[in-house]
């Protein structure tokens, strides 16, 4: 409960530069930098920065997020993603 | 001399499908020792008639070791192992719907100095995704042979075999650079790698770099102090310079990829929306997916304790007729009760779960390799993460309801390391099938029918919920609770300390490879009877003789015999120790003998209680009168509801297993495990039913 608190408290809804967690579904951009334990694992699967990423689904209760990136998908705790800070690209614009 | 040939790639690259591709039936499965990683092997011929060897190396992302994978794979690939000799070439499996990530671990291999050929694999799902991989292109890009493989229908096959018979080209040397500052201490460490360690100049460079691309100085006794300090000061001194070596490498390998895969990769404008992405929208919904993997759990469940018992009946009563065979043609006699009363019924109860097991194994192997298993991993993570565990513990946990030894070999899929040991140190814990029959005769002796919720229509009344059925229920709710309090606690204190990352990939759904599938089960189902042949016989045979040694003479009735027998004098040893959970030695006995498996309890209660019968539910009817007629020394009743109570609370925690522990041995390498949950469980079993008793005792029962 705690845990889910600050990472909401962590995601600002404006801001450009945000978590990976904080993106939205379907939203992406481009990584800046990579912190916490396994950040040098994370790097060595492709989250380098200027790397693109997309959140393509997070799971219901706070579970995993998807992500794309390098074309293909990795799914992350939000643990994990929230020590990947990105550049968020705007919001898609949604057709007609 | 055989030719050896390391197969190394990413998970989930189509690694296993090639190596049951290439070699068949010719396999080897073992671990390496000392430590948890299986160690596969298998043998193929060559077009010009030498047999190569092929090392199956764990599926990783990475050579930078930060798990015991990685380090295998790494000390292997470099000959650092006494117990494997270095492989002479690398086939490197990439995944070319997935080039780049794949291609890291393939840049990294190339570093290392040995012949090393690319089998592309997955060029259909990457068609699919409107990607297109020139593999000629790509082989001229990376300066090393490339070959497109479809393992289902074998293509490419023959000339993987072909190319591994001629002499291969060691890899070009890089054509990428580290930062010139990165690039300076790279050389300089693989200079004092060759002169302190004698390293061949290739492999003390590729060292070199996987040293300063590692998050921290490792702590190992393979490099001499003065490399360890030279790196720790490398990695300050370039820290302070703004310079961070795991980036700088990371990022020098991935331009490296960039400029290879913009050659050699065609993408379409608008990939198409593959099958994958559609049916996800559906098992990966957030209300429907759920449903669905709940209706999956209970198809599960149904085959499990429904269909395997068919098959079941026909073992049990295929060894009631051997039995009686042996009874027919021996002479009586000690040899003749040893291989009825105790190999038997030891080794042949453990045989009686073979479908159960096998069932199980096919549910998940086809949840496997169809890539459901890591959608539910995705869906139950959230739930699984609190207590230390994974989403894919959660299947195994599920399947130890049925019985603990598929639940523990089911494990297997947990790559994580910590998370399987813990799933497999609390497995256990949930109420297995052989404990099912303990309950029942303990229940149905002892708790009444009183209906809890129930409903009338006209005379006759139903009952929706009786205390018997609470008390069931109740039983398997106290063995799940304990599973995930016990796993929270040691992920809190004794399997502390970094996780590693979690990493889950949703591959493509596929069709399920019939025949790999069957080989996989026929493999399982070899390993289990070997098992069973070798552990559980000998310990069988160690209860039997415990039970009917020192022999009495034929006129005295088994219950005294029983007494006066080791086990029986085991039983009035610990009588001490369980009496104050309100155990008589009786019990004791029971508690023993239940070792070889749970469900023995009853049939030893019959035997001390004299209620003899051929069949079992006749035994266990009269056994439960003969139960609550029997009085301590004092008058009183053995067995109240509370003694009742007591000895399901005990047999819900304790570890009464000795298939178990054997199976634990062998998947974690290592009697330290074993031994500790033995340890645990039998003290939380001891301590909670002497809280439960205490408890009882106050409110009066």
């Amino acid at each position: 409960m705690q845990e889910e608190k600050i990472i909401e408290t962590a995601c600002p809804a404006t801001e450009e530069v945000c978590s990976l967690c904080c993106l939205q579904q379907g939203r992406s951009g481009r990584v800046l930098s990579v912190s916490g334990a396994n950040r040098c694992r994370l790097m060595e699967l492709g989250f380098t920065s200027g790397a693109e990423v997309k959140v393509a689904r997070k799971a219901a209760f706070g579970g995993p997020i998807e992500i794309e990136l390098r074309s293909y998908r990795l799914s992350l705790r939000r643990e994990e993603a929230e020590g990947i800070r990105v550049e968020a690209a705007p919001p898609p614009v949604t057709g007609s | 001399m055989n030719k050896i040939v390391a197969l190394v790639g990413n998970p989930n690259s189509g690694k296993t499908t090639l190596f049951n591709a290439l070699t068949g039936l010719r396999q080897k499965v073992g671990n390496y020792p000392g430590i948890t990683v299986e160690r596969k092997e298998g043998f193929l011929t060559l077009p010009d008639g030498v047999t190569a060897t092929l090392i199956d190396l764990p599926g990783l992302y990475s050579l930078t070791p930060q798990s015991p994978d990685e380090q295998i794979t790494r000390d292997i690939l470099l000959g650092y192992r006494t117990d494997t000799a270095r492989p002479e070439v690398i086939i490197s499996v990439v995944d070319a719907s997935n080039l780049e990530r794949n291609l890291y671990l393939a840049s990294q291999l190339a570093d290392l100095g040995l012949p090393l050929v690319v089998a592309l694999t997955m060029g259909d799902t990457a068609a699919r995704r409107g990607v297109e991989v020139d593999a000629d292109a790509l082989s001229q890009e990376l300066g090393f042979p490339v070959v497109p493989i479809h393992a289902a229908s074998r293509a490419g096959l023959s000339e993987l075999r072909a190319m591994l018979a001629k002499p291969l080209p060691v890899p070009p040397v890089r054509r990428w650079l580290l930062p010139e500052s990165v690039e300076e201490e790279a050389k300089e460490l693989a200079e004092l790698l060759t002169t302190e360690h004698d390293l061949a100049p290739e492999t003390a460079f590729s060292e070199a770099v996987l040293l300063l691309g590692a998050p921290s100085t490792p702590k190992t006794t393979r490099w001499s102090p003065e490399i360890l300090s030279h790196l720790h000061g490398d990695h300050e001194r370039l820290t302070r310079e703004g310079h961070d070596t795991a980036t700088a490498v990371a990022e020098a390998r991935y331009g490296e990829i960039n400029r290879i895969v913009q050659r050699a990769v065609r993408r379409a404008e608008s990939p198409p929306t593959t099958i994958t992405e559609r049916l996800d929208r559906l098992f990966l919904h957030k209300f429907w997916g759920y449903a669905i993997f709940l209706g999956i759990l209970a198809v599960l469940f149904q085959a499990m304790f429904t269909w395997a018992e068919i098959p079941k009946g026909w073992l049990e009563s295929a060894i009631v007729a051997l039995s009686h065979g042996i009874q027919a043609v021996m002479p009586e006699g000690s040899l003749r009760d040893l291989l009825t009363e105790g190999i038997l019924s030891g080794v042949g109860t453990t045989i009686t779960f073979l479908p159960q097991i096998l069932l199980l194994f096919l549910f998940i192997m086809i949840l496997e390799d169809t890539g459901y298993l890591a959608r539910a991993a995705f869906l139950m993570d959230r739930l699984m993460s609190r207590v230390g565990l994974h989403g894919k513990s959660f299947i195994p946990l599920l399947s130890s309801y049925a019985c603990a030894i598929p639940g523990i070999l089911a494990t297997r899929t947990i790559e994580s390391h910590k998370a399987r040991l813990l799933t497999i140190l609390v497995a256990p814990l949930m109420s297995c099938s052989a404990r099912l029959p303990v309950y029942s005769l303990l229940i149905a002796a002892f708790i009444p029918k009183t209906t809890l919720i129930g409903f009338h229509i006209g005379t006759r009344s139903f009952a929706l919920l009786t205390l018997q059925g609470a008390t069931l229920f109740s039983m398997y709710a106290l063995g799940t609770l304990a599973t995930f309090l016990m796993a929270a606690l040691f992920h809190k204190t004794l399997l502390r300390g970094e996780a590693p990352a979690f990493l889950l990939e949703l591959p493509p759904y596929r069709k399920p490879i019939w025949r790999t599938l069957g080989f996989r089960l026929g493999e399982t189902a070899l390993q289990f009877v070997q098992r069973a042949g070798t552990v559980i016989l000998a310990l069988s045979t160690l209860l039997w003789f415990l039970a009917s040694y020192p022999k009495a003479a034929p006129e005295i009735p088994k219950s005294v015999a029983l007494e006066n027998s080791y086990a029986g004098k085991l039983g009035h040893v610990i009588e001490p120790l369980i009496a104050p959970l309100g155990f008589d030695w009786k019990m004791g006995v029971g508690v023993v003998a239940s070792f070889a498996a749970r469900e023995v309890f009853v049939s030893t209660m019959a035997i001390l209680y004299q209620a003899e019968s051929d069949d079992e539910e006749e035994q266990a009817k009269a056994l439960k009168d003969r139960l609550s007629e029997e009085k301590r020394p004092d008058g009183s009743p053995a067995y109240t509801p509370l003694v009742a109570i007591c000895l399901m609370v005990f047999y819900v925690l304790a570890m009464q297993c000795i298939s178990t522990l054997a199976v634990v041995k062998r998947e974690t390498n290592s009697w330290k495990w074993p031994l500790f949950q033995l340890a645990y469980m039998t003290f939380l079993a001891w301590f909670i039913t002497f809280i439960v008793q205490l408890i009882g005792k106050a409110l009066g029962y």
